[in-house]
């Protein structure tokens, strides 16, 4: 046996069996680091592998009317999707063609939607809403040819009633990618993608309306099937929001307001040397004793199922370029300068204030010359002299000029903005607080604010000093001062109601599961208008006499409602270059007020020609009366 | 020093020790190295199990279908292991030519229609139910023809001045490296190179030459990166090694699941059949090439700490073995599968946990595969077989 000299063999050996030692340690070294010092890392990477979790959304809240008739519930909405991930780029390719061919609608648009950034590449992502049942089942039963496509059905809104009390009820989108994490948002935690409400009720009961999104954990492979349902929170369903609309007095008060444009639209108007356009109108119809909108009407309207799934941007730009911007709720987005409808806020300054008295007569002259100018009544005659009530009645100008001008000598006076503070006293000049946003403050013009706006923009308003003709302007509802038809009903139901100004609301309750619960109630929702009562009386028995000998009598007199006893004032808002606004605002029954019903038309005529007419159908109505077809009437105040 | 006869003792204390020849080979088998292949084995067939099992469950098909070709294979391979023990490893030097010739041309069999596609690699020859791979096989061959021609008129011990035994490995390495290499198969064409490279340092030659193999190999290395990087079919052919063709998610994919699949087991493991990397199917090729995921996963760093316990004592028993050879044929064998073995084990668990580029080499005795196995089996076989024979 040899073994003298087997050093070299052994230590050559030695030396591999070093190579194996330190490779094997750098392995457990490595290991070390994977398994001890970074497992948590990976776990977490193992976890994002194996759990998919796919969100659920809840049924919405479904709105219904004050007597639980259905404005807004929800349907289903067929919708295909496609999973991007499960797809390599050239099946993809393929899946997109074909789907764009079974849908009819080009490669781009699927495109954009697969392109969108803010949804999950992971969760299938919908290309197409409302797609046609046939449709659907063509992909199905092809399904071999649409790999990573999937349909599923989708709760969307359905409207029972069409366009009706579109403006009010609003409608759906999704949620703006920025909007995820707004104050208003962030605590719904909503994902980007989610559906909310974009406008009106829809918008501002979107907390409850929404519901509570569900979700189910799957576990899937790594093809991205699923393996098992690991969990599965329900969808908590939105409450249904019932609301203080009547339907049928939405529904007769839109077609009135209609019915009342297109009538306008036959009347020659002499001073544009036209026919009144009459594009666009509001209307409220509120409840006095409790600020609860029974009506609130826009013309024109959309159609809220348009937004349903989505709405394209061509047909969002249709809506946005019209140029009578159909979006805009006229109740409360549009102020205009009230016109006579505003003079029981000059009438209460002057009484309160001692510059007027009840049982007083007023000359009521064609015109009248003050410092240096000519401010005109609507009617040219001399009217003589004139109660308090046949002032409102006949709403004689020239008897309110001097009220005004009393108004702007007290201010030159002493600084005192009285006609401003009765204005505010009545809600003009902020918002009245509605639930349903991007409500218009209107303007109760002052001298701050004529300074603030000279300011900024001296071209259009040249004077900072607050001038005689301003206040006197201001009197007759003209100049500056502005009011949603929405402020107008509220001040009018202040004075139906004997002085308490209400938040005007949409909303009287929420139905859960436990049953319906009131919308509860705080100490903002009312407040008292620091007005004599005898003052609120003398303005509520002027106003009877407008619709029994005033300018709105002849629309009234031969009508039922003088039974009932409507109580009113027309007004028509002067607008520089362009035809005069028609205003018309009213209670019934005069002597218990139930009602109020404010009327708007743009470029529409006199208050007492084209407005209240419109408001004598609302009440017929409201009233259970026959309908009678609009007649327009002379064109008074 | 542990030999069989003292590991037995232990349990048959008090039998007479000497009524055999304390030279009998039979007294010398190596009880650790079975041991040790055998747990390999084992634990192989588990993760075999656990990592194949639940995709065959959702495809309703027999759960333990993967097992039962593995313990198949086992069988064959325990009976390779017998027969590899039968005869004295010298008897074999006159045949190993033609083992290597006779596996040469399966290579090129290999490459002839003759040769089985899966994935874009040609690699295998269908033999019924079985699929045998010579690139595995000639792992095995290249050791034993090499280790002949360079023990062939010589002794262990005496220094070898010359380059001659250098050109003699290469010219026998290059012959089935290229083929292995047309298939492709990069990795086992290397395992050819690690072979050659633990031979020569065992069989004596100067430490110059060795210095000179190495740069050699890391300039052949360098040369292949470049060509790869100007032409881009080849990177596309090297990277089509595993399967990242059919991985729409990039050639980062595989890596990841692999390294998030042990790094998640964490020190203990999440347990046979609960690691979800590997349930949900997130590591490709895991039962065979990547089969320590499964163990890393499920079993945790003390899992892969038993692996390569285990594989160290294998390595020990072949590189001790190599030591007591009686002589340079012997020492060179079990030089040239110890090499065999460390190389596969590195490159295998190297390429899990990223550290080494991912080419298709499995784990000796745990990846699934019945050629690997019984390859495998067959040279630890030898090696004992140089333990047992090592006085007589």
């Amino acid at each position: 046996m040899n073994q003298v000299a087997l050093g070299t063999t052994r230590l050559r050996l030695a030396f591999l069996g070093a190579i194996f030692a330190s490779l094997i340690a750098t392995l457990v070294l490595r290991l070390y680091f994977l398994q001890v010092l970074s497992t948590e890392e990976f776990t977490a990477g193992a976890e994002r592998n194996q759990i998919r979790v796919v969100p659920e959304e809840p049924a919405r809240g479904q709105i219904l009317d004050r007597n639980g008739k259905v404005l807004v519930s929800n349907g289903m909405s067929l919708v295909v999707t496609i999973s991007k991930q499960e797809l390599s780029g050239e099946q993809l390719e393929q899946v997109k063609q074909r789907v764009a061919d079974a849908l009819r609608i080009p490669v781009a648009e699927i495109d954009k939607k697969l392109e969108d950034k803010t949804l999950s590449a992971f969760t299938p992502i919908p290309v197409a809403e409302n797609v046609p049942e046939d449709t659907v089942v063509y992909i199905r039963e092809h399904q071999h040819l649409f790999p990573g496509v999937e349909t599923k059905a989708q709760p969307t809104r359905v409207y029972p009633n069409g366009k009706l009390a579109s403006h009010t009820l609003g409608y759906l989108g999704e949620i703006l990618p920025e909007q995820v994490d707004d104050e208003r948002y962030k605590d719904m935690k909503y994902r980007p993608g989610a559906i909310i409400g974009r406008g009106g009720i829809e918008y501002a009961y979107e907390e409850q309306l929404h519901g509570k999104e569900g979700l189910r954990k799957l576990e899937v492979d790594s093809s991205g099937d699923v393996r098992r349902v690991l969990g599965r929170v329900e969808p908590q369903k939105g409450k249904d929001l019932v609301t203080t609309i009547d339907v049928d007095i939405q529904r007769i008060t839109e077609e009135s307001l209609a019915q009342g444009l297109e009538k306008a639209r036959t009347i020659y108007h002499k001073e544009s040397g036209k026919k009144y356009v009459a594009p666009a109108g509001g209307a409220v119809v509120m409840d006095p004793r409790n600020g609860e909108i029974l009506a609130m009407a826009s013309f024109p309207d959309y159609d809220p199922g348009a937004f349903v799934g989505g709405i394209s941007q061509a047909e969002y730009d249709v809506l946005t370029n019209d140029p009578a911007l159909p979006l805009l709720n006229r109740a409360i987005q549009v102020s205009f300068p009230p016109g006579s409808t505003f003079k029981p806020v000059t009438a209460a300054a002057a009484l309160e204030t001692g510059v007027a008295a009840p049982n007083q007569r007023y000359a009521c002259p064609g015109s009248l010359r003050i410092a240096d100018r000519t401010f005109r009544n609507w009617k040219t005659s001399d009217s003589g002299m004139l109660t308090f009530n046949q002032s409102m009645a006949d709403s004689c100008d020239t008897v309110f000029y001097r009220w005004g001008e009393e108004f702007y000598r007290t201010f030159r006076s002493n600084r005192t903005e009285v006609l401003q503070d009765y204005a505010r006293r009545f809600g003009f000049g902020s918002k009245t607080g509605i639930e349903i946003p991007f409500e218009k403050a209107g303007r109760v013009p002052d001298e701050g604010w004529l300074k603030a706006v000279n300011k900024q923009r001296p071209d259009a308003f040249p004077y900072a000093t607050w001038l005689p003709g301003y206040t006197i302007n201001m009197s007759i509802g003209q100049g500056d001062v502005l009011a949603t038809p929405l402020q107008l009903a509220n001040a009018y139901a202040a004075i139906a109601n004997g002085g308490k100004l209400h938040r005007p609301h949409l909303a009287k309750g929420l139905i859960d599961g436990t049953g319906e619960q009131p919308i509860p109630k705080d100490g903002s929702d009312s407040r008292t208008v620091p007005i004599n009562p005898a003052t609120l009386q003398a303005l509520r028995s002027s106003l009877e006499a407008v619709t029994t000998v005033g300018t709105a009598a002849s629309t009234f007199v031969n009508s039922p409602l003088n039974a009932i006893g409507v109580a009113g004032k027309t007004g028509t808002a002067e607008f520089a270059g362009k035809q005069p606004h028609a205003w018309f605002a009213a209670y019934a029954p005069a002597r218990d007020p139930q009602y109020v019903v404010a009327v708007m038309l743009e470029e529409g005529g006199h208050g007492g020609e084209t407005a209240a007419p419109i408001a004598r159908r609302i009440f017929e109505g409201i009233f259970d009366l026959n309908l009678s077809e609009i007649q327009v009437q002379a064109a008074v105040d | 020093m542990t030999d069989f006869a003292e590991f037995g003792s232990r349990h048959y204390a008090g039998r007479d020790r000497l009524s055999m020849s304390s030279k009998a080979p039979i007294r010398h088998v190596d009880g650790w190295l079975i041991l040790a292949v055998m747990g390999l084995t084992a634990i192989g067939c588990i993760a075999i199990r656990s990592a194949s099992a639940p995709i065959l469950e959702v495809n309703d098909l027999d759960p333990d279908y993967y097992l039962k070709r593995q313990l198949i294979f086992f069988s064959l391979a325990t009976i390779t292991f017998g027969l590899a023990l039968l005869v004295d490893y010298r008897h074999l030097q006159p045949y190993t030519p033609f083992l290597y010739v006779g596996v040469v041309f399966l290579l090129l069999l290999v490459l002839t229609p003759f040769g089985q596609t899966v994935k874009g690699a040609q690699r295998w020859i269908n033999l019924g139910v079985f699929q045998l791979q010579p690139a595995e096989v000639m792992k095995m061959g290249y050791i034993l023809f090499l280790a002949t021609v360079l023990s062939r008129e010589r002794r262990q011990d005496v220094p070898e001045p010359g380059i001659t035994p250098v050109i003699q490995a290469t010219i026998l390495a290059a012959v089935p490296a290229f083929l292995i290499f047309l298939q492709p198969d990069l990795g086992s064409a290397l395992v050819l190179c690690a072979i050659a490279f633990a031979v020569l340092l065992v069989a004596g030659v100067q430490i110059r030459w060795m210095v000179l193999v190495v740069i050699a190999a890391f300039a052949v290395a360098l040369v292949a990166l470049r060509l790869d990087i100007l032409h881009e079919y080849q990177v596309a052919r090297l990277t089509a090694f595993m399967d990242a063709e059919a991985d729409p998610r990039g050639p980062g994919f595989n890596l990841e699941q692999s390294k998030i699949a042990i790094g998640s087991g964490g020190i203990g493991g999440k347990g046979w059949g609960k690691g979800t990397q590997t349930n949900l199917a997130y590591v490709p090729e895991q039962r065979t090439d990547f089969i320590f995921t499964a163990i890393g996963e499920e079993q945790g760093f003390l899992g892969g700490l038993l692996i390569l316990g285990l594989f160290s004592v294998v390595l020990w028993r072949c590189v001790r073995t190599a030591m007591l050879s009686k002589d340079l044929f012997g020492a060179l064998v079990a030089g040239g599968v110890a090499a065999m073995l460390a190389f596969q084990l590195f490159v295998n668990i190297g390429m899990t946990i990223g550290i080494m580029p991912i080419t298709g080499i499995p784990l000796p005795f745990v990846s699934y595969g019945g050629t690997s196995l019984i390859t495998s089996f067959a040279g630890v076989g030898l090696v004992m077989n140089i333990h047992m024979r090592r006085f007589v």
